[in-house]
């Protein structure tokens, strides 16, 4: 029974007690609370952005894809309906290719003698190995199939260049007089005493004074690989030269334009170098008392600490670079990209508990913690505003699947920062920026994949590396220590052509 | 460390609020009720807290971790029973998992099998104020602290000590037989010595 007293005697005693926690409780537990709003936000926005990115994205490729397929699609229509024509009227089954300005002296030759169908696949193979569209086949076979089914002596595919071609191109009524400005391909055919003549016009083809005749007749042979007489070595070359010299001015054209993206890399932020070491010394915990000097119920001041402490190891968090760039062909497998980025790195830490500002009126900052325990886990932000500056070399040949490997160098400038620096006696952490180096420099690497290459918003992807070549601090926690990063980089190229 | 020594008062105040709607404000995410609730509640929890630690910043420490812990569940409470004691509840909890992973705490915090000893019968007179006692108990060794504290005060059985602690159970009555007669002692001497010294005064 007396035990029992006991027992109920400290528990009304206990049952009294009430003391009132400092305020600095309250403030870490809101910001707690708030924190984890935040980060519910911040999941949000950053879950909306995907899904705008990859809506967009998927919006931006889809039309692009049914304009190619509707292209293909008209294409097979054409063709078809080509098909259908040339079976009901046989003059389609004898054709021939002749330079056109002398269809009778072919024709009688009997060089190009082949089906209507034929030279349709192979002057379509001819284009394709130019690199014209899918829009410039369509429009020949469209022009061609129509004037065939009409019955039309002469039909004339005109390539509009106004998408593909230089625009100075033009397409003269008359497909058989000599050009000065383009190569001609005509397609004569004869069927029942009518004679057939098609034109087509090649634009953006550079022009070969006085030649127009020969290699437009070598083109189509060598196309054809037909060995009429005309040496083969010759209309090789000119065929090569019409076809480097139409690449030429493509590529030109495309390298004079620089393009905009948009870049985000997602990694980890890592410190590293300088000879301080980061490692605490659990041994000086063991001298601290506890009781009575850490009691934030004592009045102490910073000159009643005799221990020296050491900082807790910093851990290496999560970092990402998110900006835009612009990108230009420096010759046909390189590239060079400029750009401007807001660069975040973090650091963690563990740290004890936030102290008033009042106990240490010497440290001026308001973001004080304690090293006496390691209960809290601190986040040491850094903000950067960077310009990166890359070369990118294109490995292999593939283009289906381009692989890059890109190295450059960034300046980056130090915006903001909410990182502590430790003070070994009485060990506290605190905040001061001062010690930073605010502009580094930094060398960058990484390997890329264009994905959808031939899309209309590729997307290079691929590991990234940097290296801050400048020293964060001079002095202080990170004294002597560079920052690095590594981690996957994605580009996306908007409006490209 | 400056103290909040409005916060008593602010308490009284709110002797007569409605807690329920307390708590579904909370669930709101409301701050002010946030802070109500805490306002209201902390001066006893940090009393509970101070009970376990050996500093008052440890136990602000399990305080914080323990009121963190408070609103992330506070959806799980049931209005059955009373806020108080779900609150206390945590907060031991929190405070038995600070000793457990805490490096200092978790040295002291072993339970060696002891010879049993028999139960004082003894039942000091307590001239001491509420936090006099306190201090009393937090000067115990920590394993026999933390059992005076959890039969003693919280109430609970030593089976279920035994079961918290992963201890056995003649473990924890041994501990807590010591750990009786050793306050015991502390509570008489310091009685008798509160008592002298206010004579001497007078």
């Amino acid at each position: 029974m007396e035990q029992n007293n006991f027992e109920k005697k400290i528990q009304q005693k206990l049952g009294e007690l009430k003391i009132p926690p400092s305020d600095a409780v309250w403030e870490h537990i809101e910001k707690h609370i708030n924190g984890r709003k935040d980060r519910k936000k911040i999941i949000l926005l950053f879950l909306v952005f995907i899904s705008l990115a990859s809506g967009g994205y998927y919006i931006l490729n889809s039309i692009a894809n049914d304009t190619k397929s509707k292209n293909q699609l008209e294409t097979a229509i054409v063709e078809t309906g080509s098909k259908q024509t040339k079976k009901e009227d046989s003059s389609f089954n004898k054709t021939t290719i002749s330079p056109g300005n002398d269809s009778e002296k072919d024709s009688a030759s009997g060089v190009n003698s082949t089906t209507h169908k034929t030279q349709f696949q192979k002057i379509e193979h001819n284009k394709i190995e130019r690199r014209t569209t899918n829009t410039f086949t369509t429009i020949k076979d469209r022009n061609l199939a129509v004037d065939s089914k009409n019955g039309n002596n002469k039909e004339t595919g005109t390539v509009d260049d106004n998408k593909n071609l230089p625009a100075n191109k033009q397409t003269l009524p008359d497909g058989r007089q000599a050009n000065s400005q383009k190569n001609e391909l005509d397609i004569n055919s004869s069927a029942k005493g009518q004679e057939k003549n098609t034109s087509i016009v090649v634009a953006g083809i550079e022009n070969i004074p006085g030649k127009n005749e020969a290699s437009h007749n070598e083109m189509v042979i060598q196309n054809e690989k037909m060995a009429d007489g005309i040496s083969a070595d010759s209309s090789r070359d000119l065929s090569q030269k019409t076809r480097v010299s139409s690449k030429k001015s493509k590529r030109n054209q495309q390298n004079q334009k620089w393009k905009i993206g948009v870049t985000f890399s997602g990694g980890t932020s890592m410190i590293g170098g300088g000879g301080k070491s980061a490692t605490p010394n659990l041994s000086s915990f063991a001298n601290m008392d506890f009781i009575s000097v850490a009691s934030p119920a004592n009045n102490y001041s910073l000159s009643s600490f005799s221990n020296y402490f050491t900082p807790s190891s910093m851990k290496n968090s999560m970092a990402f670079i998110a900006g835009i760039f612009i990108e230009k062909n420096i010759s046909r497998k390189n590239k060079l990209d400029l750009g401007i980025s807001y660069k975040y790195y973090s650091l963690t830490n563990t740290t004890g508990n936030k102290i008033d500002f009042n106990i240490a009126p010497s440290l001026s900052t308001e973001n004080l913690y304690s090293s006496w325990s390691n209960s809290n886990t601190y986040r040491n932000n850094f903000h950067y505003i960077e310009i990166p500056v890359s070369l990118k070399f294109q490995l292999g040949h593939s283009e289906s699947l381009p692989i890059y490997w890109s190295v450059g160098m960034n300046v980056s400038q130090l915006i903001a920062s909410n990182s502590l620096q430790f003070k070994s006696s009485p060990g506290l952490y605190y905040n001061d920026n001062s010690f930073y180096n605010k502009t580094q420099f930094g060398l960058h690497t990484g390997f890329s994949a264009l994905l959808f290459a031939k899309a209309k918003v590729p997307v290079d992807i691929g590991p990234y590396f940097i290296y801050n070549t400048s020293r964060m601090a001079d002095d202080g926690l990170y004294g002597g220590k560079h920052f690095s990063f590594i981690g996957i980089k994605a580009g996306i190229l908007l409006g490209k052509k | 460390m400056q103290r909040n020594g409005k916060m008593d008062c602010q308490c009284n105040a709110m002797h007569q609020i409605d807690f329920s709607q307390i708590v579904k404000d909370c669930l709101k995410r409301k701050p002010e009720a946030q802070r109500m609730l805490y306002q209201h509640f902390a001066p006893t929890m940090l009393g509970v807290c101070f009970r376990y630690t050996k500093s008052m910043n440890d136990a602000e420490e399990v305080l914080q971790i323990g009121f963190i812990k408070v609103f992330e569940r506070l959806h799980q409470f049931k209005e059955e029973g009373e806020l108080a004691g779900w609150i206390r509840k945590i907060m031991v909890n929190a405070a038995l998992n600070y000793l457990k992973t805490n490096q200092r705490y978790r040295y002291d915090l072993s339970f060696e099998e002891m010879p049993l000893h028999l139960v004082s019968t003894e039942n000091p007179e307590m001239n001491l104020r509420a936090k006099e006692l306190a201090e009393l108990i937090r000067q115990l060794p920590t394993g026999f602290q933390t059992i005076f504290n959890l039969y003693a005060v919280e109430g609970y059985k030593h089976k279920e000590i035994a079961a918290i602690l992963g201890i056995s159970e003649g473990t924890s009555r041994s501990q807590y037989a010591r750990a009786r007669m050793i306050l015991t002692e502390w509570i008489e001497k310091f009685s008798f010595k509160e008592q002298n010294d206010r004579y001497g005064t007078k």
